[in-house]
């Protein structure tokens, strides 16, 4: 994972994916002057916000000594975004947190605080502690961008469907073939 | 029977198009439910009498089905049924949204498709993604083994009890609402199952977003002992409710493909590009096959 920080003078392209939820504060930190210079400042050339439902827009820039940054609503090609990206942020969902950990991209998840009974935060913190990806909230993202090490995470091993099979299997009484 | 469950009833799901359940396709099933005579009847009477009729005998008609699947439940929860072993189990397939179907399709990719046959698949109403991914794997299945799709699967849409956002107070009806659907449902899929010929089998797999407490389904499953088997998929969970089987976790390194596990479940590059035009919101989702 960490191999990536060497290369110099490529782009490296850092994504922002909030799904198909509304999630302003993610979008709006992301969009804040400490967060992009903590990018830049981590050798990133290019910010791409998927801001989904959203309704904060961010500001668009160029950047020549500064993080290029562009934005978009909802795109058929998350998965091409995903693989061409150094970095992922996303937010808490499992399905976009499971496909950029299946690509082995390192992954910031940002826990959106505003939901009611937000039993997301599990999944994240689980998979931080494991080390499979950082956690963060709005406000802390940028510490944490600052302080992540890339090379300290372990890639997601793949889970398996057939112990639950099995179980099924020998409930209902057929013979066990796995 | 087989039900697999998966978290149709929980406060997080991601779709967000309008709620299309609407009271006269509830009422025309009920009057169907009850083979019309109530109507016949009283040729008089006001419909809004006819259907707070229809609702409060199916109300009690569902609590005791309720009180009755509980009471056998406890009685052989755990213990296998060896009477079954040879004859397929037709199966009903309970597929949530978003990353939930991901997780029931890495299930169904591994069960052997003999054995569990015919399938039916459920989705909710708002859902328009769970039940095309079933479909590509059964237009798979088909190809694979030269059958038609529609001799071995069916796929059905429920109204939804809550949608994301939705308050408290008014899911009340809506989940009113989805349980005589769901009731409904069983009718037309099965009726052994509601005449008590035989009963099912409800298998639950719990969403492995869940890693400290059970969703609402899960816990009303887990408590009122409604669940053959539940299936969670991390050990702190199976460690705070007891009963539940920890069988790991059921994502897979690929999206929707399993591979070298079983021979009989290879798909090979069916699930290559998978795009829906319809809504904006829903373009979102793409399944990219990972080779």
């Amino acid at each position: 994972m960490g191999n990536e920080e060497d290369r110099d003078k490529e782009k490296r392209v850092v994504f922002v994916t909030v799904g198909t939820t509304c999630f302003d504060a993610l979008v709006r930190a992301v969009d804040s002057n400490n967060v992009k210079q903590a990018l830049f400042a981590k050798g990133y050339t290019d910010l791409l916000i998927q801001m989904g439902r959203g309704s904060y827009l961010p500001s668009k820039a160029e950047g020549v000594d500064t993080l290029a940054v562009d934005y978009f609503t909802f795109s058929s090609s998350i998965a091409d975004h995903l693989r061409s990206a150094s970095l992922v942020i996303s937010h808490a969902g499992s399905g976009s947190i499971f496909e950029t950990l299946r690509l082995g991209k390192p992954l910031i998840v940002v826990v959106n605080e505003d939901l009611m009974d937000n039993h997301q935060s599990e999944l994240a913190e689980e998979l931080a502690d494991r080390k499979h990806l950082y956690c963060a909230s709005p406000q802390t993202l940028h510490q944490t961008i600052a302080d992540m090490d890339l090379s300290s995470l372990f890639p997601y091993s793949p889970g398996d469907a057939t112990p639950v099979a099995k179980h099924i299997n020998n409930f209902l009484g057929f013979p066990d073939d796995y | 029977m087989v039900l697999l469950g998966k978290r149709m009833f929980d406060t997080d799901f991601e779709t967000s198009s309008e709620p299309k359940s609407s009271c006269d396709d509830v009422c025309l099933a009920l009057t169907e439910i009850l083979k019309l005579p109530l109507m016949d009847k009283c040729n008089g009477c006001s419909f809004s009498n006819v259907s707070s009729i229809a609702v409060f005998s199916s109300a009690v008609f569902v609590v005791s089905l309720i009180l009755v699947r509980l009471l056998y439940v406890i009685y052989h929860s755990r213990s296998a049924l060896r009477k079954r072993a040879s004859k397929p189990v037709s199966t009903l397939i309970i597929l949530g949204s978003g990353g939930h179907t991901a997780e029931m399709l890495n299930l169904l990719a591994v069960l052997q498709k003999d054995r569990f046959n015919p399938r039916f698949y459920i989705a909710a109403a708002t859902d328009n993604m769970s039940l095309q991914k079933a479909q590509l794997l059964e237009d798979s299945l088909a190809a694979q083994n030269e059958t038609r799709v529609t001799d071995t699967a069916q796929f059905m849409k429920i109204y939804r009890s809550r949608e994301v956002g939705q308050s408290y107070i008014t899911s009340i009806w809506t989940t009113l609402i989805a349980m005589v659907h769901a009731l409904w449902l069983m009718i037309k899929i099965r009726p052994e199952v509601v005449l008590g010929i035989r009963w099912s089998s409800i298998f639950y797999v719990e969403s492995i977003a869940r890693v400290r407490r059970l969703s609402l389904s899960g816990l009303l499953l887990y408590k009122l002992r409604m669940a053959d088997q539940l299936f969670v998929q991390w050990p702190q969970l199976q460690r705070q409710y007891p009963r539940a089987t920890y069988v790991g976790r059921l994502i897979e390194a690929s999206d929707l493909v399993i591979k070298k596990k079983n021979k009989r479940c290879e798909f090979p590059g069916i699930y290559a590009y998978m795009v829906l035009q319809e809504d904006p919101h829903r373009k979102y989702h793409s399944y990219t096959e990972l080779n």
